[in-house]
């Protein structure tokens, strides 16, 4: 009898944890096979436009006053509503001191003027919003989805360096006026380090959206994180790009249908090493082992795009050794060979780093770290490009 | 999401209870203390725990430290309060050096899969129904059969990620974390220590040593 009742208290057990196994089998072949993570209905959102006939453009200013004892870096910039960009960087007394804050500035097309940079976010506000200690903040990335929502993805850490650091985000729905409050994201399973974010991702259907990011801690290794916020409460995975050598930082180029290319920054050890590239044919869910270009890299940021006609445009520090250089570069046959279109910055001593890339109706727009103490922003269109490519620098 | 804001929260107050309970039994029997004095500690556990000092609470402080407190490290220190509380402990020795062993040897295949040190990474399927929910389903199902304490641990992984409870996503991060790994790692090492009294005929009926 006893036995009886033993053996049918584990048969009940057992329905129970099938049914409740059944809820994540149905959750994902019955009802996200309708929302955003199947891969199947997802496309690369072609945002491009053909540019017409125009004068060849360029124009540089700054995006931030240079201020004694202020240390600014690491920006990002995205178009934010007609003839409008958003750029975003860090700045405090040094990087990772409890004084960096989260900047912000409007660009005007139309003007041509930066507007006076705001702090979007510093630690305290971090702090309060998360409810969490935040002992610093790092790199900011904006980036728009399909829907025109901005989203700000940042670093902070509560202890330790860059490799303790995890990713907040906050959302604007009205081009970067108003921002909802931050929210951490759980990537990682052990203490949820590290994760950190450098660059934009790449747009796919119905809001959903690839980010590029990358880990630091005991191995380095580059990750994708396919973002789908069309839930009541965003949903979220995260899988490696490759393990295999020390890419970081990665930059995806869309290249139409399911194929994507991907330029990592390369952490490894050796005194020669060039910028690395991977494939993938299919969303990112696979890539291909990362193979050296032969650009040289001193172990820098980098950024790269894709142009109408197909050719790669990159923003890279052209060299095994330093960050004295910015470099514009271009390749037509897919990363195999690569010219030199244009040197940005030259200074010995000096520091031009971490570019960024966007691309308005009209015209390309880069900012970078200009020695450390401002955000330099360059504008020009495809009629300057095809001018130096044709006649040189 | 509401739910999950208080959720977390039930980890850092069984933990800083579990503390106190701890230091005071060297002081006194807590299984001979009076209801009302075992109130106490809980009432004060609940302000040390839940007042914010510094505009942040101590709960604040250790969900900065980890974010997600999985459902196994929730499950660990219920467990040990119980016993500390309890004559008759809830889970014996054995059966604890058993789920510290489980929590070690997933803990530490996850973290080399995810850090690139095995060449599957299986982090990712934990995001949605994957071939390891059928083995969790399968190990949930053998304990059960088996009769096993631990089984209604490995249910509540399964249930608590249905309802979700956690901050994370991922499965895999209801069955452990890097908080887990560390105090399974010290209970092995007790465990170890006191391997005679695991051995005991009793079967180390005490999990930790109740006064």
């Amino acid at each position: 009898m006893v036995r009886a009742k033993s053996n049918i208290a584990k048969i009940t057990g057992i329905i129970i944890v099938i049914l409740l196994y059944m809820a994540p089998f149905l959750d994902k072949y019955y009802y996200l096979k309708d929302v955003c993570l199947n891969k199947s209905s997802l496309e690369i959102n072609n945002n491009g436009e053909k540019w017409g006939d125009e004068p060849p453009y360029y124009v540089e200013n700054f995006v931030n006053p240079s201020k004694p004892g202020v240390m600014c870096h690491s920006s990002s910039i995205v178009m934010a509503g007609e003839q409008k960009i958003l750029c975003t960087w860090y700045a405090g007394s040094r990087e990772g001191a409890g004084d960096v804050a989260i900047y912000r500035a409007v660009y005007q097309e139309a003007t041509g003027n930066w507007s006076e940079p705001q702090v979007l976010v510093d630690r305290r506000q971090c702090s309060t919003e998360l409810r969490r200690h935040v002992r610093k903040l790092g790199n900011p990335v904006v980036a728009k989805d399909s829907r025109n929502r901005l989203w700000l993805f940042y670093s902070s850490t509560a202890f330790g360096g860059w490799s303790a650091a995890s990713l907040n985000f906050k959302v604007s729905r009205d081009d970067g006026k108003t921002w909802s409050a931050s929210k951490k994201l759980i990537l990682s399973p052990f203490f949820n380090l590290s994760t950190n974010v450098k660059h934009p991702g790449v747009n796919l259907q119905e809001g959903s959206f690839l980010l590029p990011v990358y880990h630091e801690f005991i191995n380095h290794f580059p990750q994708l994180l396919l973002f789908c916020p069309e839930t009541a409460e965003p949903r979220y995975e995260i899988r490696s790009i490759t393990q295999a050598g020390r890419a970081i930082q990665p930059v995806l180029v869309p290249q139409g249908g399911e194929n994507l290319t991907a330029f990592f920054r390369n952490t490894a050890r050796q005194k020669e090493k060039y910028i690395l590239m991977a494939q993938s044919n299919d969303m990112g869910a696979t890539w291909s082992p990362p193979m050296s270009t032969s650009l040289p890299h001193p172990n820098s940021g980098l950024v790269m795009v894709r142009m109408d006609d197909g050719a790669y445009l990159g923003v890279i520090n052209y060299s095994f050794s330093h960050r004295e250089n910015l470099t514009l570069v271009m390749s037509r046959d897919a990363g195999k060979t690569w010219d030199i279109l244009k040197v940005l910055e030259q200074g010995e001593g000096k520091e031009y780093s971490y570019p960024a890339i966007t691309r308005s109706h009209r015209y390309y727009h880069v900012t970078y770290t200009y020695e450390r103490e401002r955000i330099k922003h360059l504008a020009f269109n495809e009629a300057w490009l095809k001018r130096l490519r044709d006649h040189g620098n | 999401m509401v739910i999950k804001e208080y959720f977390q929260c039930i980890f850092p107050y069984v933990f800083i209870t579990y503390l106190f309970l701890r230091i005071i039994s060297f002081k006194t029997n807590i299984t001979l203390m009076k209801t009302y004095y075992k109130l106490a500690v809980f009432l004060f556990s609940a302000f040390i725990t839940f007042y914010p000092f510094t505009g942040l609470s101590l709960a604040d402080y250790l969900l900065s430290l980890n974010p997600n407190f999985s459902i196994g490290s929730l499950a660990l220190f219920i467990i040990l309060l119980s016993n500390q509380l309890s004559r008759r402990p809830m889970v014996s020795n054995r059966h604890l050096g058993e789920f510290s062993l489980w929590n070690v040897t997933f803990s530490l295949f996850l973290y080399l899969s995810y850090l690139g040190f095995i060449t599957h990474d299986i982090y990712p399927l934990g995001y949605t129904f994957s071939i390891w929910f059928l083995v969790m389903a399968f190990i949930t199902i053998i304990l059960i059969w088996r009769g096993h304490p631990l089984s209604y641990v490995f249910i509540a992984y399964i249930a608590a990620f249905n309802l979700k409870l956690l901050p994370s996503l991922n499965f895999f991060d209801y069955i452990t974390d890097g908080f887990l790994l560390v105090i399974s790692l010290g209970m092995l090492g007790y465990l170890s220590i006191n391997y005679r009294q695991l051995n005991s005929p009793s079967g180390g009926a005490a999990a930790m040593p109740v006064k």
